[in-house]
């Protein structure tokens, strides 16, 4: 009844999870091409003064070396609530290089009026293998999130 | 006349000193020759400085303090209590295990003030090390050698319902033949409750770094 009881809830345990499959993936491949043409129809931080400056996109990675544009790609972004009300976010980061990468990546939350909430967090230092993917994620201090922007720059 | 005399004994003083002040005002006043020496800069904090070594440096410090205080708000027994709790965050029982000499309460100075400025009353901090002060302004207020105050009085100081301890710690490793210098370096926080002794948030932040350069830390 125990070995049941105990398969039953290794067999819900994997129903949460996306299936698996031995499929090995080819090696990271990456074309920057398209982010060139990508017009952001989200939130975006503007200038008061029209054509001053363009358009820096909201809940978003912003990479602010030019040094590292065609070498870090940021996959993904995820942001959620966490149990005290504060929010997590997170991207994941693709290097597109054969060789080891550092950058130094930090957030600014915001509030609904895209005023800073809180300090811009400390510069957090972010390691990539080859090839490979990795995470940041940082926390907010406060709880009224609207949203929020990280920047990424080439490790010194 | 003998009172003339003085007098002008005095004046003739008075235009000699005025004379070496005027001098040595100019002598003061002149540019100090350095034209071999770097100029000073202001540097971000946040970033690697000028000078950098394999051990922790102030852009360390902020980057573990601020993780560790984003960290710590997200813990709901800390910062989301019915009763904010009464925690002690000091380098009391912060040790320095490691082969870097430095001052503890760089990094728990800013953990404390930062916590304290973002936390907005979700945690209440004790200043244990300032209790000395506290008493001895309990002490004058039940002497009545003072008034007491606006706040009026309590039966004892506040007592703490956690405490952070930790541990700096590192492992070095040297390159006899080209003299090169690694350090990894770890450093542990822990919130532990200080009636139960059970540790109710932890974090840690490690930091790998290797130089030639000849960097000493005071």
């Amino acid at each position: 009844m125990k070995k049941i009881l105990t398969l039953a809830a290794v067999l819900a345990a994997g129903a949460s999870v996306a299936e698996a499959s031995t499929a090995v993936g080819p090696t990271v491949k990456c074309d920057f091409r398209p982010y060139k043409n990508v017009v952001g129809a989200g939130p975006a931080l503007i200038s008061d003064v029209p054509t001053t400056m363009a358009a820096i996109p909201l809940n978003a990675v912003q990479i602010v070396d030019k040094n590292i544009r065609k070498k870090i790609l940021p996959q993904a972004v995820f942001s959620k609530r966490t149990a005290t009300g504060t929010v997590e976010v997170m991207t994941r980061l693709v290097n597109c290089t054969d060789y080891n990468q550092e950058v130094l990546v930090r957030t600014s939350f915001m509030d609904m009026n895209q005023m800073p909430l809180e300090p811009t967090t400390v510069w957090k230092r972010v390691f990539l293998s080859p090839k490979a993917t990795q995470v940041y994620s940082e926390k907010s201090i406060s709880t009224g999130v609207g949203y929020f922007l990280i920047e990424v720059d080439e490790g010194d | 006349m003998r009172q003339i005399s003085s007098f002008s004994k005095f004046i003739k003083k008075s235009v000699m000193l005025t004379a070496v002040c005027g001098v040595l005002a100019a002598c003061g006043g002149q540019a100090v020759h350095n034209s071999a020496g770097v100029a000073t800069v202001s540097q971000d904090p946040s970033r690697t400085g000028a000078v950098a070594g394999v051990g922790i440096e102030g852009q360390d410090i902020q980057a573990m303090t601020d993780q560790m205080m984003r960290d710590m708000l997200t813990n709901p027994m800390l910062a989301n209590a019915a009763n904010p709790p009464a925690i002690i965050v000091d380098s009391g029982f912060f040790v320095n295990d490691s082969t870097q000499r430095m001052n503890k309460d760089l990094i728990t100075n800013r953990l404390r003030v930062n916590l304290n400025r973002a936390s907005m009353g979700r945690m209440v901090f004790v200043g244990r090390n300032y209790a000395g002060m506290v008493q001895q302004e309990r002490s004058l207020k039940r002497e009545g050698v003072v008034d007491t105050a606006t706040r009026g009085t309590t039966q004892a100081q506040a007592g703490a319902d956690y405490r952070l301890g930790g541990t700096i710690a590192s492992s070095d490793s040297r390159d006899a033949r080209t003299g090169m210098m690694q350090r990894y370096t770890q450093i542990t926080f822990e919130m532990v409750d200080l009636e139960r002794g059970v540790i109710v948030w932890s974090g840690i932040y490690e930091l790998s770094k290797a130089a030639a350069d000849d960097v000493v830390y005071r």
